[in-house]
């Protein structure tokens, strides 16, 4: 069975984008950023991407390549071929377990902003509190928060009660990743990002024309821009403020997540990765740099003044994207159309990047097992329908979710893929590897960065959350975490089973 | 909007804007040197067949 691959160029880097840009561009970087020093941010956040993010994005779109040109989509095969030691394929599972359990709860939160856009755009978000109260106060935003906590039925409990209607938009989700998805590489993902993509900028840049015009009595977006950018220069030597960027660099564009991967096995044995792989970083900074820091936070401040924005940066993305936003949009004129706006840039930025980390188990299943491709989509989406549950209904399993998968174990795959790549397989063959059809060759400074600096940088991080955050979630002992963590383990020894499986089935051919 | 707060944020947009209006004005012109190759050896292949069937 002849692999697919992908139709234009231009699709690849689109889809590449769409997997990187997510929620966390237009959410997480502003936050990260005026919690973190602000303009002076930027510093270490551009440091970061020059020494962690360009080397490990390379280094992903290389190793997917070199095993798709030998049939292999996933890591467990891949590298197996890159080190040739038993435990090689199991270690691989990682770039499965990772991005299959992210999507388990991603595709939930993705169904929140189809759900609020469809709402937004019916008139059915709260606006009489927004006439009737006075903006930055409490009571301003509690119809929202209400609104809120009653469709994701979120509450202290250990039990969550969703709305039906949550339920219902959930369904949708995921029927339309299950429609993408069976079309396939060039027929469903890469025409969803050629129409998707294209239409989040616009969306955006829309948005930010009509947040950066904002004013009212208690302040205006540019104040908010102030907030964001005016460089605290004695944040620059705390050692946070240095993890937050390098973080938050690793999680814009998606590394670690084994997505990356999967995307460019389905490219030809010499097409260029170095340029491609730049162009998609390049336009996901463009959507995080230029686009995010100018909406949420600016239009924040505009609305409730500077210090309510700061308080409302500290409170999180998601009340951020779900309480003060659509209280914002609520009281501008034409404010249902620009929150339609908002949770559909957020809903094509969430579809974009759940095809992609749902894509990994399913090339495996296809890979390993020769599935055609219709029965892996069906297999894989309807495991992930059944997990997907698990933080729909029960307590503070989405956080323990993110905790480890989403975060901790990203890190990990990302250590274990350079090693791999870089010392394993060999650090020569690794950069002829990346060079390989390169329109634009790597500058060779990055072949010391690649082998030395990133991997050591990774091993600080890993470091400081190991004994900075990781105790902190050990402590947890609430009964709802625990059943996630078994149920994370459950599904890592499943996927190791597949694995074997997958093993064996070869061995017997 | 103050002076300093003003320059950081050109300073990041500004880079981003030219790193991406490098790689794709790049890639641009890569793909329409390979679409002129492909092209020229097109109807250098058609020329020839033209050529045979005359001789």
């Amino acid at each position: 069975m002849a692999r697919e691959h992908w139709g234009t160029r231009i699709g690849l880097i689109l889809a590449m984008a769409g997997n990187a840009v997510g929620l966390g561009n237009f959410l997480r970087f502003p936050t990260q950023a005026a919690q973190n020093g602000g303009g002076v941010f930027m510093i270490p956040y551009m440091i970061s991407i020059v020494v962690i993010a360009i080397p490990l994005m390379w280094t992903e779109w290389a190793i997917g390549r070199y095993g798709g040109v030998k049939g292999h989509g996933t890591t467990p095969a891949i590298f197996k071929l890159l080190w040739k030691h038993p435990i090689a394929k199991y270690v691989g599972v990682l770039g499965l377990f990772v991005p299959f359990v992210v999507a388990c709860y991603y595709v939930y939160i993705e169904s929140w902003t189809l759900g609020y856009a469809v709402m937004s755009i019916g008139g059915m978000l709260p606006t009489e509190a927004a006439a009737s109260a006075a903006p930055g106060t409490a009571q301003y935003l509690k119809p929202f928060q209400d609104l809120l906590a009653t469709y994701t039925g979120m509450g202290n409990g250990n039990i969550y009660q969703p709305s039906i209607m949550a339920y219902l938009f959930f369904l949708v989700t995921v029927a339309l990743n299950v429609w993408i998805l069976i079309k396939g590489i060039s027929g469903g993902i890469e025409k969803l990002a050629k129409l998707a993509m294209p239409s989040l900028f616009l969306m955006a840049l829309v948005l930010m024309v009509r947040v950066l015009t904002l004013e009212t009595p208690q302040g205006s977006a540019v104040e908010g821009l102030n907030f964001l950018w005016t460089p605290d220069w004695s944040q620059l030597s705390n050692p946070k403020v240095w993890l937050a960027a390098a973080g938050q660099v690793f999680f814009t564009l998606s590394l670690g997540f084994g997505a990356i991967i999967t995307y460019a096995s389905y490219l030809g044995k010499n097409d260029d990765l170095v340029l491609s792989g730049l162009s998609a970083a390049s336009l996901n900074e463009l959507a995080e740099v230029v686009l995010g820091g100018s909406i949420a936070i600016p239009a924040a401040a505009a609305f409730f003044g500077v210090m309510a924005a700061q308080q409302i940066a500290a409170s999180g993305a998601f009340n951020l994207a779900f309480v003060s936003l659509p209280a914002i949009f609520a009281n501008i004129p034409m404010g249902s159309l620009f929150g339609f706006l908002w949770f559909t840039l957020l809903f094509f930025a969430g579809l974009t990047s759940s095809v992609a980390i749902t894509q990994p188990v399913i090339a495996f299943l296809e890979d390993e097992f020769r599935l055609k491709r219709p029965h892996a989509v069906i297999a894989t989406m309807t495991f992930l329908f059944g997990i997907a549950h698990v933080p729909i209904f029960l307590g503070k399993a989405l956080d323990e979710m993110d905790f480890w998968a989403g975060t901790f174990f990203v890190v990990i795959f990302a250590l274990i893929e350079v090693i791999i790549f870089f010392w394993i397989f060999e650090s020569k063959r690794a950069w002829e590897e990346i060079n390989r059809g390169a329109i634009v060759k790597a500058p060779t400074i990055f072949f010391p960065i690649i082998k030395y600096v990133t991997p050591l940088f990774l091993i600080v991080i890993l470091g400081w959350w190991t004994f900075d955050v990781l105790p902190g979630y050990l402590k947890n002992g609430s009964w709802t975490a625990w059943v996630t963590r078994e149920l994370l383990v459950g599904i890592g020894f499943f996927l190791c089973f597949l694995v074997f499986l997958s093993d064996r089935r070869r061995r017997s051919k | 909007m103050k002076g300093t707060a003003l320059l950081f944020m050109l300073f990041s947009w500004g880079l981003v804007l030219s790193l991406s209006t490098y790689c794709f004005s790049k890639l641009f012109t890569v793909e329409a040197r390979v679409k002129k190759r492909k092209q020229a050896k097109k109807t250098e292949k058609r020329s020839k067949k033209a050529e045979k069937r005359t001789d």
